[in-house]
């Protein structure tokens, strides 16, 4: 059956489809900020409308990570670069994950992959945070609308991009932290798209190596 | 009891935010009643009075930046100190309910900006005061950030993601001294209690769900738990979300 993936154009995405054996769709705007009113929904909005009115797709996932960035305190921060990281992200990948609950076929799966980072190596990472949970909280509303369709939607969590150099606490328990897209992250895609995980929605998996829980 | 704080309540005209600032006052502390509207925010600073403790109102847009930096300099002018600060204010939006395929920007943009946005605006702004009294910072969450709504998506999403923000902060804080905790309250609030009137059958099934059998007071069952919070007594607790639900909800 078809496999859909929604990301920014890149290698990462590029890496993920490839592992995934999906095509990539229509990447989201990019928008450009100007005062705090978000001025820039009219763009989001019609890439998520394309999104859900394209072909039925039984297998969807969303790579919501954004471009790596180095840990920002929350106080260092600045309004601009805190609304580019968090309210954008938030408005592109929570209609998204809408657009792909609609367009999902009966039966089939929407997995969500969204950065992380457990709350060890979460120092200067509020911004990644406040999408990561907002997203898995948009996630679970869509499991909850969608199921009685008997649509799926799950959430991998990924540590990718945020882990740390030096871990405080204990190392994770798997080697090769934090993981790589084409195995660690596309395995866990697999299992929830896959007809054993027929069970599974509104869950997220934390695809870490088991440095969180 | 604790020795007197200082501590400002966002939202606090009325519901949720009124029951914190009530409990507050019930310990003796000053409170600073944050809202936009003046008049229902003057009546709960009175009433903070009653209470026993000392109330003062103070206007705040918390998606205004200047609103925000102005409330805290009242503050520190008038009190010279700040213990506390409970970010409860949510959006108009927030109850309304709207079928999950049908949900806008519109709609998720007014929720991000006074939940999401308003954190980090209140955040930057008392990380210096708090940090000088070793204080500490609650947000009013909601179970709907750990169960999703299919009704109500914008608001479960945001409410996740303050309690994301809510342990990226206590990470970062916990070296100044300052702990960052949140609330997830089942509160009887006049959105719910009109609820319950228009559709009695939604009362009975919150009702059946709740092991205490109650939807919880603002004053009497949500406001000591956030007063206990900011207090000397949860010392060693931050980056929590705690359920004061009367167990309602279904984490595992």
């Amino acid at each position: 059956m078809s496999a859909l993936l929604l990301g920014r154009s890149g290698a990462a995405t590029n890496e993920l489809a490839a592992a995934l054996d999906a095509v990539v769709g229509e990447p989201p705007p990019d928008v450009t900020i100007s005062g705090t009113a978000w001025n820039w929904a009219s763009e989001v909005e019609v890439w998520a409308q394309g999104v859900a009115a394209g072909a039925p797709a039984a297998h969807i996932a969303l790579c919501t990570w954004a471009p790596a960035a180095p840990p920002v305190s929350l106080a260092d921060q600045d309004p601009r670069d805190w609304a580019e990281a968090v309210e954008v992200e938030l408005a592109i990948w929570s209609r998204g994950i809408g657009a792909a609950a609609q367009r999902c076929t009966p039966g089939g799966s929407v997995v969500a992959v969204v950065e992380r980072p457990s709350p060890l190596d979460a120092f200067g990472r509020v911004a990644t945070l406040a999408v990561a949970e907002g997203l898995v909280g948009f996630a679970r509303s869509a499991a909850l609308a969608h199921g009685p369709r008997n649509v799926r939607v799950n959430v991998v969590a990924t540590a990718l991009w945020t882990a740390p150099q030096d871990l405080l606490g204990s190392a994770p328990p798997l080697s090769g932290f934090p993981g790589t897209v084409g195995h660690e992250v596309a395995g866990a895609v697999r299992i929830l798209w896959s007809d054993d995980a027929c069970g599974i929605s509104g869950t997220v998996i934390r695809a870490d190596l088991g440095r969180s829980w | 009891m604790t020795d007197a704080k200082v501590v400002v309540v966002t939202g606090a005209s009325g519901g949720v935010g009124r029951g914190i600032a009530l409990a507050c006052a019930q310990a003796g502390w000053t409170v600073w009643v944050a809202a936009r509207r003046a008049e229902q925010g003057e009546a709960v600073a009175h009433e903070v009075d009653e209470a026993g403790g000392r109330g003062r109102f103070v206007a705040c847009d918390v998606i205004d930046p200047d609103s925000v930096a102005a409330m805290m300099r009242t503050i520190r002018i008038n009190s010279g100190r700040l213990d506390g600060l409970v970010h409860n204010s949510t959006s108009g939006l927030s109850s309304q309910a709207t079928p999950f395929d049908d949900i806008t920007l519109a709609t998720i943009e007014d929720q991000v900006a006074v939940s999401v946005r308003g954190l980090y605006l209140l955040a930057r702004a008392a990380l210096i005061p708090l940090a000088e009294t070793k204080g500490s910072l609650v947000v009013t969450t909601s179970e709907a950030g750990f169960e999703g709504k299919k009704l109500l998506a914008a608001y479960a999403m945001v409410k996740a993601s303050q309690r994301g923000m809510v342990q990226g902060l206590a990470r970062e804080w916990g070296p100044h001294g300052v702990r960052v905790n949140a609330i997830a309250p089942l509160a009887l609030t006049p959105a719910m209690d009109r609820a319950f009137v228009s559709e009695p059958a939604m009362e009975t099934r919150v009702r059946s769900r709740i092991p205490l059998g109650r939807v919880g007071d603002p004053v009497n069952d949500i406001g000591p738990a956030v007063r206990h919070l900011l207090s000397d007594d949860a010392r060693y607790i931050t980056g929590m979300t705690v359920m004061v639900d009367g167990g309602s909800c279904q984490i595992t």
